[in-house]
């Protein structure tokens, strides 16, 4: 699913330069669900980007489902995120002004898909994560919970190669956190591909693999032996 | 992301924050509006000259004396040699005179008074006869002492008490030079004042309307006889107005020994003038809307920009889920557009209604063209376009890693 293969990133601000990854190998299989930790600093985030295709990596080469993202041009990019990644964020980023069915359509509308099927999808997507009672919501009108719930029906919902979560419980009570966490092994079950992002260790517990990051190099990588959850 | 659904939610966007978008509107508003005001006044002034000349039509001319002492006036001779010209219709002798006239109460009135051969009233202005006959050639031969009224004036001598028909017949005093004349009505001419004006009004209309009576009668009363003052001719149709009245022109001042002795005034002349003069006002309106619209327009982009940068996470958002750059750009420039059409068509709106009420006010009917609606369209379009594709480019090249990162 993912082959990563001495991937750098090099930040270049005037003469000042500053190397945020080293020479990253990372493999993905099918189904796995993994999640990635370290301190700030340590170069996870600059890593979620690049798998993310937001960024570029500035050497190594990137293997996302078949495609050579290394050799991708910045304008293929957009198309890549929208077919072949589902983003989950900290901060849920649902747009206030539409309703969460809306919210959730919003890929597909960039992926050129009718209304009336983009509708159904969205509407099938909230269910899948429990929330086709509040399909004409607005995102404002239901809890912190329910909205990373709306995020991940809008990640989903293109059918992505990968889900991306960038600390998806980092604004959520322990219990929300717990539901949010059991969604996401719910859909790895059914074959989803999940890596997270995450600080918490015990939220970490969740998945299947742990991967640990310091200073732009990986120093730990180990299946997880006392999951949590189902 | 089809058009249909941009527009939508640009339509969100600009209702979201109404008091924002009026005030950003509010530079096209008056610029649109003005220039669709002076537009809509300016053509209706030029169709109300028009008509009121249409009346009498295109090729009508008239010469005056300028300095009137015997050697300059024009002879019957001379009246002659022109009727006889190729590109001549007809032309007639003409004077005016003033007078006085006392009404049935025994209340004064000054009026004047055209001396005027028939086919004046007949052919060159021609008046439509409400009741009675035109001035006839018979009148002219005989010294007829006869006079063609306005209706407005009839009602004002005569009140509602006769009708137009019994009022024929009647006479009337007018003291031309001193000497008091008993003139018999012969006719009521069709004016656009009769209707629904009050007695007072009425009255006033007797100073400014005419009272045609035959030239023969104005001359022997004067004491002008074979000196002509003012010809009136009409040319035919097809023949150039201004070389065939200077034509007319430099024969008289050859005959009088005289450089510029002789006033032309054509129909074309008068237009001319007064398109000139509308011309200018409309280029100066226009210069002062334009800044105004120049201003509208660079608060058009100072508010897309602020759009932008309030935005910059929803920009994130979208680009992370997959829209290209040129769905951004697409997004933000419809929305300026919007707003710059919107803003185009409350604009014309205010003009519109701007336009009914000072040419109420002014006596001038606003007339509309779809010139005008054209015309603010494709201005509004272009303002949009101008003013809307800087902000929507920032937009559009927005970093999305940035654009995630913003508040």
């Amino acid at each position: 699913m993912i082959d990563i293969q001495k991937v750098n990133k090099i930040y270049r601000n005037g003469r000042l330069e500053l190397q945020a990854l080293f020479d990253i190998d990372f493999r993905v299989e099918k189904e796995e669900f993994v999640s990635i930790m370290g301190a700030s600093g340590s170069g996870k985030s600059t890593f979620l980007q690049i798998l993310g295709c937001l960024d570029h990596a500035t050497s190594g080469t990137y293997i996302l489902d078949g495609i050579n993202i290394s050799e991708a041009k910045d304008k293929d990019f957009s198309k890549i995120r929208n077919q072949k990644i589902g983003f989950v964020f900290q901060s849920f980023n649902l747009l206030p002004k539409l309703t969460i069915t809306e919210n959730v359509e919003l890929p597909m509308m960039y992926a050129g898909i009718k209304p009336k099927e983009r509708r159904e999808r969205a509407i099938d997507a909230l269910i899948r994560v429990g929330l086709g009672n509040r399909i004409k919501h607005k995102p404002n009108e239901i809890s912190g919970g329910q909205r990373q719930r709306v995020a991940i029906a809008r990640a989903l919902v293109n059918n992505p190669a990968i889900i991306l979560a960038d600390e998806p419980t980092g604004n959520l009570d322990s219990k929300s956190s717990v539901e949010i966490m059991n969604i996401f092994q719910g859909l790895n079950n059914e074959g989803v591909t999940i890596v997270m992002v995450t600080h918490e260790p015990d939220i970490a517990e969740f998945t299947k693999r742990k991967v640990v990051f310091r200073d732009g190099v990986i120093i730990e990588d180990a299946p997880i032996v006392n999951r949590r959850g189902a | 992301m089809d058009i249909r659904e941009t527009l939508k939610s640009a339509l969100k966007q600009l209702t979201g924050n109404k008091a924002r978008t009026i005030l950003t509107m509010l530079g096209m508003f008056i610029g649109i509006g003005a220039v669709i005001m002076i537009l809509a006044l300016g053509t209706g002034f030029t169709k109300s000259i028009t008509d009121s000349f249409g009346e009498i039509g295109l090729g009508v001319f008239q010469i005056n004396v300028k300095e009137e002492v015997s050697e300059n006036y024009i002879t019957p001779e001379e009246l002659e040699i022109i009727r006889n010209m190729e590109a001549i219709e007809c032309v007639i002798a003409g004077n005016d005179a003033d007078a006085v006239l006392y009404n049935h109460k025994g209340e004064r009135f000054t009026c004047e008074v055209q001396g005027a051969q028939p086919e004046f009233t007949n052919n060159i202005a021609k008046q439509e006869i409400l009741a009675g006959r035109n001035l006839t050639d018979q009148d002219e031969a005989s010294y007829n002492r006869c006079v063609l009224i306005a209706d407005c004036v009839a009602q004002a001598l005569f009140g509602h008490s006769l009708s137009y028909e019994e009022i024929i017949g009647e006479s009337i005093n007018l003291t031309i030079e001193k000497q008091p004349n008993s003139f018999t009505i012969i006719g009521i001419y069709e004016t656009s004042m009769a209707s629904n004006l009050s007695q007072k009004e009425l009255e006033k209309t007797i100073g400014s309307s005419d009272f045609f009576i035959p030239y023969s009668v104005l001359e022997q009363i004067t004491g002008m006889e074979g000196k002509i003052s003012i010809i009136a001719g009409k040319i035919i149709e097809g023949y150039d107005q201004v070389s065939i009245t200077t034509q007319i022109s430099q024969i008289l001042n050859k005959r009088h020994h005289l450089k510029d002795g002789y006033e032309i005034q054509t129909y074309v002349q008068i237009l001319e003038m007064v398109e000139m003069i509308l011309n200018t006002i409309t280029l100066f309106i226009s210069a002062v809307a334009s800044i105004s619209l120049v201003v509208g327009g660079v608060g058009i982009m100072n508010i897309m920009l602020v759009t932008v940068k309030e935005r910059t996470r929803e920009i994130g958002v979208r680009k992370a889920l997959g829209a290209p750059n040129g769905a951004i750009l697409k997004q933000f420039i419809l929305e300026a557009l919007m707003l710059t059409i919107i803003a185009g068509l409350i604009g014309m709106l205010l003009g519109y209604v701007g336009a009914i009420l000072i040419g109420s006010v002014m006596n001038i009917q606003a007339q509309f063209t779809l010139s005008m609606l054209l015309f603010s369209t494709v201005t509004s379009v272009v303002i949009g376009l101008v003013f809307g594709v800087y902000p929507a480019y920032q937009a559009a090249q927005l970093d999305p890693v940035e654009a995630l990162r913003a508040d």
